[in-house]
């Protein structure tokens, strides 16, 4: 009796710390619709104007879809660079590999006010200061250890039998990398790709340092905006924040739900 | 088709497979394609570990060659050497008279059947076994002849376009190795293509595997731990430990005379009855104890005072209530009777050695012994081997 009133409190607990951790990110979502120029949790004049605003808002639009541009760039970027890292270090004795890994890690490990700080030295010497470049490039950086990671463990995973049979039916390295090793490392790059867009969409620090005035991303808006105009915009704004980076991963869910079923 | 092979270092062996591949000369799966192999001082070290030590066999074309030995001995890493996998550390390889060694196991054109079979999990089974027909660019037309011709085979119809998780062990076996053979390399190599299989299946697949061999001509090395597989399937088997071949030959040969108390040991059961040589009236004799024994073999050359272990097979003796004169013969006392089945094995103490086990067959599967019985226990002379140690 005790031992279930012990799980039923320990219930409530943890229910009670998920509720306090998420709540104020959900509530942001009823906040958003609202015409009251005021922040409400239950809107007082429920309605979609602030989103109508925001749609026809060219400086929001420019600002969201530039973040939506960089985010896919460094995407693109972190995963080709991260495959190709994950078959390189694979391929390596294991002191060597620790090195490299350590390496291809660090940017996760290394306080990212530390990487703006240096990347803004050195981009100022090379002029990349407000450039997208720039912030893709270390978009693709800071993303770089979690492609790395999922696309090493699945490849590690995979039998190596494949590879050899792969071989011994007369196909080449390439061809086996093509027709063997990627469909079944193709989950795993779906994870990674959507993983490495939502590390750049939401990121902060590095944008603040490196972006200029024409080149802000969507983030670094929302915090000018935070900072000097309490705007009714903002709750809109940020369930765009949570919901965008939401409908890149659906697609790659479902695809992991199917395949599932068919094997 | 010439990046097959490469034509400078191969010609013979390009032009072949070019044929074989796209299907000229022959237009069905016919026998006679088998290539011959010779291994040739071939060696593996990692590191300072030793997996194989220099070694040397042939296989003779359309032959089908066992490499047999326990687990760590070297078996597939001989293998994965000749299919070129792994680099050897020294030595080399030849198909049908060429050196293989430098070239990559993608142009080497043998068919290999992995342990675990390695079936590509996102493609059918149809797909698996077109795999190599679309490496060598057939067209479309006969890969579907030729998938649905192998399939056939090995007894698959229907089940192309299954996925391998779809599909029983056994089934899945058939389809390894009906992608190892679908574009008829001259070799096939067999990783303990049955291991994974329970004994009733793998009984069944040895036969099917040796008809298949037989039938297509396919030169074959496979590898097995399993002494009873090596036996049934092979036209020689090679006896590894350790690294290096212990003994090879055909299977009746070194099952019937084992060289090492290793193979006889291995290679089924043995009586091994240890002794030295001492004459007697100019012939050599067993001697145990300070007793002679058992009559060996003149033609020997055997000296006296040799340490020998003397080999004979449980199902070479027969157990009788009474002395046989034509043959070596003991009076015992049986130890215990153990019921197998198809026979009954006794233990019987000869009073000079370790009890010695003989296998009678079994009538209704009573034992005509019993423990405690005393018993006439004999075997021709012709039946034991004797190893020098
Ligand atoms: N990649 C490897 N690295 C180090 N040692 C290995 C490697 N592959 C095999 N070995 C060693 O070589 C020996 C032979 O292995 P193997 O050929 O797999 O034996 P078998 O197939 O007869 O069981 C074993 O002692 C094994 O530990
Ligand atoms: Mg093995």
């Amino acid at each position: 009796m005790s031992k279930r009133l012990f799980e039923a409190g320990l219930a409530v607990y943890g229910c009670a710390v998920i509720a306090f951790l998420i709540l104020p990110i959900i509530v942001i979502i009823p906040m958003s619709f609202n015409a009251a120029p005021v922040f409400e949790v239950i809107p007082s004049q429920p309605s979609f104007s602030q989103y109508q605003r925001l749609f026809n808002s060219p400086e929001w639009l420019t600002v969201l879809w530039r973040s939506v541009e960089i985010a896919a760039s460094a995407m693109v970027t972190s995963t080709i660079i991260g495959v190709l890292a994950a078959l390189g270090t694979l391929r390596l004795g294991s002191r060597a590999r620790s090195l490299f890994e350590a390496m291809l890690i660090s940017p996760q490990i290394v306080p990212s006010v530390v990487i703006a700080a240096s990347a803004y030295y050195v981009f100022a010497l090379l002029g990349l200061i407000g450039s997208i470049a720039g912030i893709v490039i270390m978009h693709a950086l800071i993303a770089l250890p979690f492609v790395l990671i999922l696309v090493q463990s699945r490849l590690q995973s995979i039998n190596p039998d494949f590879a050899q049979a792969s071989a011994s039916l007369g196909a080449a390295p390439l061809q086996t990398f093509w027709l063997i090793t990627m469909p079944q490392l193709r989950l795993a790059l779906i994870g990674a790709a959507v993983l490495a867009f939502h590390v750049s969409f939401d990121e902060v620090v590095l944008s603040l340092f490196l972006s200029g005035a024409r080149t802000k991303t969507l983030p670094v808006k929302l915090w000018d905006s935070i900072m000097f105009e309490v705007s009714p915009l903002l709750p809109a704004i940020s369930a765009l924040v949570i919901l965008i980076p939401l409908l890149v991963i659906a697609p790659a869910i479902w695809l992991q739900r199917r395949s599932k079923a068919n094997t | 088709m010439t990046r097959v092979v490469s034509p400078s270092t191969s010609k013979g062996l390009a032009t072949r497979t070019k044929e074989l591949a796209s299907g000229q000369g022959r237009s069905s799966i016919g026998a006679g394609a088998g290539a011959d192999v010779k291994v040739d001082r071939i060696e593996k070290r990692f590191g300072s570990h030793v997996a194989v030590q220099p070694t040397s066999f042939e296989v003779p074309a359309g032959k089908l060659v066992t490499l047999v030995g326990p687990s760590g001995s070297g078996k597939t890493t001989i293998l994965k050497m000749i299919a070129g996998f792994e680099e050897p550390s020294g030595g080399c390889v030849l198909i049908s008279g060429v050196d293989v060694t430098h070239i990559p196991a993608h142009k080497r054109n043998l068919g290999f059947v992995f342990q675990q079979y390695a079936l590509f999990p996102h493609l059918t089974v149809a797909e698996n076994v077109a795999y190599a027909l679309k490496m060598r660019r057939v067209s479309r037309a006969e890969i579907r002849t030729r998938v649905s011709e192998t399939l056939n085979l090995v007894r698959l119809d229907g089940l192309g376009e299954r996925y391998p998780s779809q599909l029983s062990g056994g089934q899945q076996q058939r389809v390894a190795m009906a992608r190892a053979i679908v574009f008829r390399p001259p070799l096939l190599l067999m990783d303990e293509p049955m291991s994974a299989l329970d004994k009733r299946l793998r009984d069944e697949m040895q036969y099917e595997i040796r008809n298949l061999q037989q039938k297509l001509g396919i030169t074959t090395i496979a590898v097995t731990h399993d002494q009873s597989e090596a036996l049934v399937m092979s036209d020689v088997i090679v006896v590894l430990d350790r690294g290096a071949i212990e003994q090879s030959g055909p299977p009746q040969q070194v099952y019937k005379h084992p060289r090492s108390e290793f193979v006889a040991t291995f290679l089924g059961e043995s009586n091994i009855l240890k002794g030295t040589v001492a004459f007697h009236e100019g012939k050599p004799w067993l001697a145990a104890g300070g007793v002679r024994r058992v009559p060996l073999v003149e033609s020997d050359g055997f000296r006296d005072g040799d340490v020998v272990a003397y080999v004979v097979r449980p199902e070479s003796i027969t157990v009788a209530s009474e002395k046989r004169d034509d043959a070596v013969t003991f009076v015992g006392r049986v130890v215990d009777t153990t019921f197998t089945g198809d026979a009954v094995r006794l233990r019987i103490d000869l009073g000079w050695s370790e009890p010695i086990v003989a296998k009678v067959l079994s009538r209704h599967g009573i034992s005509l012994f019993q423990s405690g019985e005393e018993v006439a226990v004999s075997w021709s002379l012709a039946d034991g081997t004797s190893i020098r140690c």
